[in-house]
C-alpha cells in the first residue's frame, strides 16, 4: 500500500525496506524525464529533506525523503533509460529503497485517498 | 495575469499554463520533447503575443535609431529586418530587439515582453529633439511564430505565393482573412518560417488554421530548448543592463562606423582593452544538467563563471548550456557544479548545431 507526501513523492514497504518513487500526477506534470540524478547507496537520508534530483527538459526538481534511513538500492535501471519514471512512475520507475531508521515516521505520510483528494483542488 | 487573445485556444488544445512574467502561457501541450522535434522535423506554431511592438515615425526615424540602436538601421532598405541591441551609455542592454523598416520613415520595434515598459520609456526619453513619433502598439497587436522544417510549404497554402518572396529577415505586408498582417521571416528557432504580426481579433483564426494545415502547437518550453541549442542569447539570461554587447558575443551587431549611438564610448573602450569575460558554450561530458546560475569552476577548482541557460538539447541528445567565463581562460574544459558534484564540460560554440 503506497503513501504519499504532499511533495508528491510516494513510499512503500517492501519487507523491512521502503521503496520510493514520484508520483503518477508528479511525472505528468514534470514531463519528459531526461535525467534521474540517483544517490550512492549507502547515502543516509533525513525525513523531509531533499536527497536527489529528477530532471525534466524544462527543470531540475528536488525529491524529498519520506523517511529517514539508508539507501540499499538504486533503479539503476533509470541511468539509460530515464523516460521510464514517465512510463511507470508508481511501478517501473522506483528511485530508491530505503533501510528506514524510524519506521514509525511512515504513519505520518498522507494515505492515497488523501493524496488524491489533495490533487482534486 | 495578463492573457493573450489565444488564451482560451491554448486551454482548448490542452496547453499547461504558467505565468510567464505576468503573462498566463502554455509551456507546453503535450511534451516539450515532442514540440522540439516537431520544430526541427516539421512545423510547430508558437504564441509569442506576449512580445512588444513600437512605431517609431516621422522625418527624424532614421537619425533616431541610428543614435538609439547599435546596429546600423540605414543598411536595409523598407521591408528588411535587423537585429540590434537597445544599449545603455555603458554598452549594456536596455533589451535586444528587431527592428524592421516599414517604409523610409517608419520603423517597427519587436521588444522583448518583460521589457517593454522599460523600453518605452527609454526609447520616449531619448526621442526628445528628433522628430518622430513613439507609438506602443502591443496590447492591439498578436504575434504567431510558425516554424519549422516544413513551414515554407505550410505557409504556402495560408499565405500562396508570400513565403517564397522574401528572403531570411525581410518581411511583406500580408492580410490574413482580411487583417493587415506582418509577414516576417525571422525566428527564434534556428528553422525556416516567419512570425506573423496581426491584431489580436485575427489572430485565433491564424492559429486555428496553422493546426489545421498541420502544424503543432508549441509551449515556452521548447521555445527555449531549440533557441538554446542554436546558442541564441535570451534577455534575463546571457544579456541584461550588466552585460555588455562585445562580451555577449554580438559584436556583429554594433556598428562603430556610425557616428555615434548611445553605448559607443563605453564599448569602444572595452573593444580597445578586450572583453574581461566570453559568452561560450558547453557541453557537457559528464551526466548532469546544467541550469541558470550554477556556478562554473575552472579545472583547478577556482570559481571563474556561472552558467546563463542550460538544458537537456533533445536533437542534439547532449545537456548544453552557455556560460560566462574569462576571456582569457584557456582551458578546453571547465567544471560546472550541479548539486553536491563537480561536472566536466567542454568549451564550444555557442552554436551547438553547427
Amino acid at each position: 500500500m503506497k503513501q504519499y507526501l504532499e511533495s508528491h513523492e510516494w513510499a512503500e514497504k517492501e519487507g523491512d525496506l521502503v521503496v520510493v518513487g514520484i508520483s503518477d500526477h508528479a511525472q505528468s506534470e514534470l514531463s519528459d524525464v531526461v535525467f534521474v540524478d540517483l544517490p550512492a547507496v549507502g547515502k543516509v537520508l533525513a525525513a523531509g529533506k531533499s536527497f536527489m534530483a529528477v530532471e525534466s527538459v524544462k527543470a531540475a526538481s528536488d525529491i524529498y525523503a519520506p523517511v529517514s534511513g539508508t539507501i540499499t538500492a538504486v533503479n539503476a535501471a533509470l541511468k539509460d533509460n530515464p523516460e521510464i519514471v514517465n512510463q511507470s512512475a508508481e511501478k517501473d520507475g522506483w528511485l530508491v529503497k530505503v533501510k528506514p531508521s524510524d519506521p514509525a515516521e511512515l504513519g505520518k505520510l498522507l494515505s492515497e485517498e488523501t493524496y488524491r483528494k489533495s490533487l482534486a483542488h | 495575469m495578463k492573457k493573450t487573445a489565444l488564451y482560451d485556444a491554448h486551454l482548448a488544445h490542452g496547453g499547461r499554463m504558467v505565468d510567464f512574467g505576468g503573462w498566463s502561457l502554455p509551456v507546453q501541450y503535450l511534451s516539450v520533447i515532442r514540440e522540439h522535434e516537431a520544430v526541427r522535423g516539421a512545423c510547430g506554431v508558437f504564441d509569442t503575443s506576449h512580445m512588444g511592438q513600437l512605431f517609431v515615425r516621422g522625418k527624424g526615424s532614421v537619425p533616431f535609431l541610428q543614435k538609439l540602436l547599435s546596429n546600423n538601421v540605414d543598411r536595409i532598405g523598407a521591408g528588411r529586418s535587423i537585429y540590434s541591441g537597445l544599449l545603455t551609455e555603458a554598452g549594456t542592454f536596455v533589451d535586444d530587439l528587431i527592428a524592421n523598416r516599414v517604409s523610409d520613415e517608419e520603423f517597427l520595434l519587436v521588444v522583448n515582453a518583460s521589457n517593454i515598459e522599460k523600453d518605452e520609456a527609454w526609447i520616449r526619453k531619448h526621442a526628445a529633439g528628433f522628430e518622430v513619433t513613439v507609438e506602443n502598439a502591443s496590447e492591439t497587436l498578436s504575434m504567431l511564430a510558425i516554424q519549422g522544417k516544413t513551414a515554407p510549404a505550410l505557409l504556402e497554402k495560408l499565405f500562396p505565393g508570400e513565403y517564397g518572396k522574401l528572403g531570411s529577415f525581410s518581411f511583406s505586408r500580408a492580410a490574413w482573412k482580411g487583417a493587415p498582417a506582418f509577414f516576417c521571416r525571422t525566428g527564434y528557432t534556428g528553422e525556416a518560417g516567419v512570425e506573423v504580426i496581426l491584431p489580436n481579433e485575427a489572430a485565433q483564426s491564424l492559429f486555428e488554421a496553422v493546426l489545421a494545415a498541420g502544424a503543432v502547437p508549441c509551449g515556452l518550453g521548447s521555445r527555449d530548448s531549440l533557441r538554446l541549442e542554436k546558442g541564441y542569447s535570451l534577455y534575463g539570461h546571457e544579456i541584461d543592463d550588466t552585460t555588455n554587447a562585445l562580451e555577449a558575443g554580438l559584436g556583429w551587431t554594433v556598428d562603430f562606423s556610425k557616428p555615434d549611438f548611445i553605448g559607443k564610448s563605453a564599448l569602444a573602450a572595452v573593444k580597445a582593452e578586450g572583453p574581461k569575460r566570453r559568452l561560450v558554450g558547453l557541453v557537457m561530458e559528464e551526466r548532469g544538467v546544467p541550469r541558470n546560475g550554477y556556478p562554473v569552476h575552472g579545472l583547478g577548482g577556482e570559481a571563474i563563471g556561472a552558467v546563463t541557460s542550460g538544458t537537456f538539447g533533445p536533437s542534439l541528445k547532449e545537456n548544453i548550456a552557455l556560460a560566462y567565463v574569462p576571456a582569457a581562460y584557456r582551458e578546453p574544459q571547465v567544471k560546472v557544479a550541479i548539486r553536491d558534484k563537480q561536472l566536466t564540460a567542454r568549451i564550444t560554440k555557442r552554436d551547438f548545431s553547427s
